[in-house]
């Protein structure tokens, strides 16, 4: 007879299989009775503190997919270790098909990041620090390439390039200007992290970590915020070609009525972010994109967008606003990742944040789904029906309790108390 | 708790808009949606009915071309499964008694809707059928962890079977609608031997609280609400609990 735990097991079992490259942490779905750690008879080496770290702080916060705990919880516990004891760490862990404890040090540190929570992380030891910086100096470098490319690829559009080029590099600006946004908190963090450390433990190091601890990351930071803001000079003109090419559809009563969606949708959608771009500049244009150099842009873009706006009719113009933003939810709900519970949960900050109620990992392309019962070992998305995976959230959703209002009943001898919670699960 | 799900948000809205655009659109409306649906490979789902079972979907519908074989894509399958992820969130996670309320024949992708709730309820059950829920399974702390797991999956898959049964039923045939009934028997009586370990759980944990007075008192809260739920599905209707039968109380 199966048990759920064992179904569990099942299932943890395929996820390992599928997200080892992308998800960090979502490298297994180990269930606790399979968990219960033996360390004391196999880690003789091991202090009874890092022992006792690992027992009661690191499998815990494994097990529920926390990464602020398995980061605390790891970066303690190393902190202490010389080379043989964390060797022994590590074959501890790939005994559990669990990444050895320098990258899950990292990939903690780096989502943790992601997600702008740079300022409540532990310090990273000597070792994780340089791994760290190394990581972002890499990522920092292919971001700045990819972005200069896609300046020049949305140069090459024009007013009658067709709907569907002109989404796939509108999409492609969206991801990047994200990309860039993300290479900027990590920028931020490593100039920080430098200028907090203390040189003095820097002697022993060679030529190659010397160099990189030399790195002038803030400037970094600075040539991050150009590129950012060439990229939306660039996306700018490129929409403002598309909303041309709209209003030539919109103008045409024999476009057939797919045509007149997407024409719609461009019509509200590139005028509101122009606008939203020429308004943040100012009335004092210092764009230096030369098609953006024009004093009378401001003027000429809104009536192109109010002629288009006309020709689409109202109704029109509320329901592809419907389509395309119904579409664009439902992409997120079918292929989002959260950060905690291997994707199924966002981090406990969702319940008061906004941001954090928002936020997911979402594919850089948009992905094809796969067959369920063909593709058992890379199935996209990876949870084809997340009714079915999202039950097995018991007590651990126990840490939402968090409101208590007491009762005392003082007519009887016995005085009892109730707690009443602010929400269920 | 729902919030942290991902897809309640998601599927929420999704609905919200998509729901809108569909009460507004006409044919040729429909027609051009599903073609740009259609464009996007990765609006394709799959859905498989257990053996036996179909269910008509609208003729009048059209749908796209896709270039994923065998995958079912138009805005009729995206409603259809957002309202099957946002409602089972809504069973699992939180009390409201009819998280299918929508699942209306009059409704636009009702067909569609059906056969994804026909192959989720099918998934959940062949799985529960394989899991042991015997009482000795949830005695002690661990053990009743495991019956508030699959108390939360029971009512999922009640819930996705609730709509099902309902203005469906004489579709089937009379195999089918004695399969679905005896489905619906065997999940009410799992959920009830579920939560009798529950409360059996809470009736020690009680006597060890003013003993030892050390117990954690949200968890108890916990599996309280847990069968609180269940009592609103009961009085409003929305839901019947069996009584036990013999072979299942005996475990």
């Amino acid at each position: 007879m199966h048990d759920v735990h064992l179904e569990q097991c099942h299932k943890t079992r395929r996820l390992r299989a599928r997200k080892r490259q992308p998800k960090n942490l979502a490298v297994a779905w180990l269930c606790l009775l399979a968990m219960v750690f033996s360390v004391a008879t196999a880690q003789a080496d091991l202090t009874k503190n890092q022992i006792k770290i690992l027992e009661t702080e690191f499998w815990p916060a494994w097990n529920i997919g926390n990464t602020q705990g398995v980061l605390e919880s790891l970066n303690r516990a190393v902190r202490s270790m010389d080379a043989i004891q964390l060797k022994e760490l590590d074959e501890l862990l790939a005994d559990r098909e669990i990444p050895p404890s320098s990258q899950l040090l990292l990939e903690s540190r780096l989502m943790l990041l992601r997600q702008g929570l740079g300022k409540k992380l532990p310090r990273p030891g000597q070792q994780e620090m340089l791994s760290t910086l190394g990581f972002i100096y890499g990522d920092v470098s292919s971001q700045l390439d990819s972005a200069h490319l896609l300046s020049d690829s949305l140069d090459l559009v024009t007013e009658n390039t067709a709907f569907d080029r002109f989404e796939i590099l509108l999409w492609e600006t969206h991801v990047t200007t994200q990309k860039l946004e993300s290479s900027l908190r990590l920028a931020n963090y490593a100039a920080d992290l430098l200028k907090k450390s203390k040189r003095t433990k820097w002697k022993k190091l060679d030529a190659e970590q010397k160099e990189l601890i030399t790195h002038d990351f803030a400037a970094t930071v600075e040539e991050l915020e150009t590129l950012k803001s060439n990229l939306r000079e660039h996306e700018v003109v490129a929409r403002i070609k598309r909303l041309t090419h709209a209003r030539n559809i919109l103008a045409n009563d024999e476009s057939e009525r797919k045509s007149q969606f997407l024409a719609a949708w461009s019509a509200s959608q590139d005028s509101l972010v122009i606008q939203e771009a020429l308004q943040a500049a100012g009335k004092k244009v210092n764009f230096k994109h030369p098609l953006l150099q024009d004093e009378d842009l401001q003027e000429d873009v809104g009536r192109l967008a109010e002629r288009a706006k006309e020709m689409a009719s109202e109704e029109l113009l509320v329901k592809s606003r419907l389509l395309f933003e119904g579409m664009h939810w439902w992409y997120r709900g079918r292929y989002g990742m959260g950060t905690d519970g291997y994707g199924l949960l966002k981090s406990p900050a969702a319940v008061r944040d906004d941001a954090a109620y928002f936020a997911l990992l979402m594919p850089e392309e948009p992905p094809t789904p796969t067959r369920p019962d063909v593709s058992k070992h890379a199935q996209i998305p990876e949870f084809d029906r997340r009714h079915d995976y999202i039950w097995a959230w018991e007590y651990r959703t126990l840490e939402q309790f968090d409101e208590r209002v007491q009762h005392r009943h003082d007519s009887q001898v016995e005085i009892t108390q109730q707690t009443k919670l602010s929400r269920f699960y | 708790m729902a919030r942290r799900v991902v897809g309640f948000l998601e599927y929420g809205n999704a609905l919200d808009y998509l729901d809108r655009l569909a009460s507004m659109s006409d044919e040729q409306d429909f027609a051009a949606i599903d073609s740009i649906i259609a464009d996007h490979d990765e609006f394709a789902i799959f859905c498989e009915l257990p053996g036996g079972f179909q269910i008509e979907g609208d003729n009048r519908r059209s749908v796209g071309q896709t270039s994923v074989p065998g995958g079912k894509q138009g805005l009729a399958w995206l409603i259809g499964l957002a309202r099957l992820e946002f409602g089972a969130i809504v069973s699992g996670y939180t009390e409201h008694p009819s998280p299918y309320q929508y699942v209306q024949p009059d409704r636009y992708a009702y067909a569609e809707t059906m056969q994804l709730l026909l192959e989720g309820v099918d998934s959940h059950y062949k799985a529960l059928q394989q899991t042991n829920l015997s009482q000795d399974r949830f005695r002690g702390s661990d053990g009743v962890k495991v019956a508030l797991t699959l108390s939360r999956r029971l009512r999922i898959a009640r819930a996705m079977l609730r709509p099902i049964m309902e203005p469906e039923r004489s579709r089937y045939t009379s195999q089918q609608a004695s399969q679905l009934e005896k489905a619906a028997v065997d999940l009410d009586n799992a959920q009830v031997s579920v939560n009798k370990g529950i409360r059996e759980w809470l009736a020690s944990t009680q006597q060890s609280y003013h003993r030892t007075g050390s117990v954690q008192r949200d968890f108890i809260n916990a599996c309280g609400q847990m069968l609180v739920a269940e009592q609103r599905e009961i009085q409003a209707g929305t839901t019947q609990v069996r009584p036990v039968s013999q072979s299942e109380s005996a475990k």
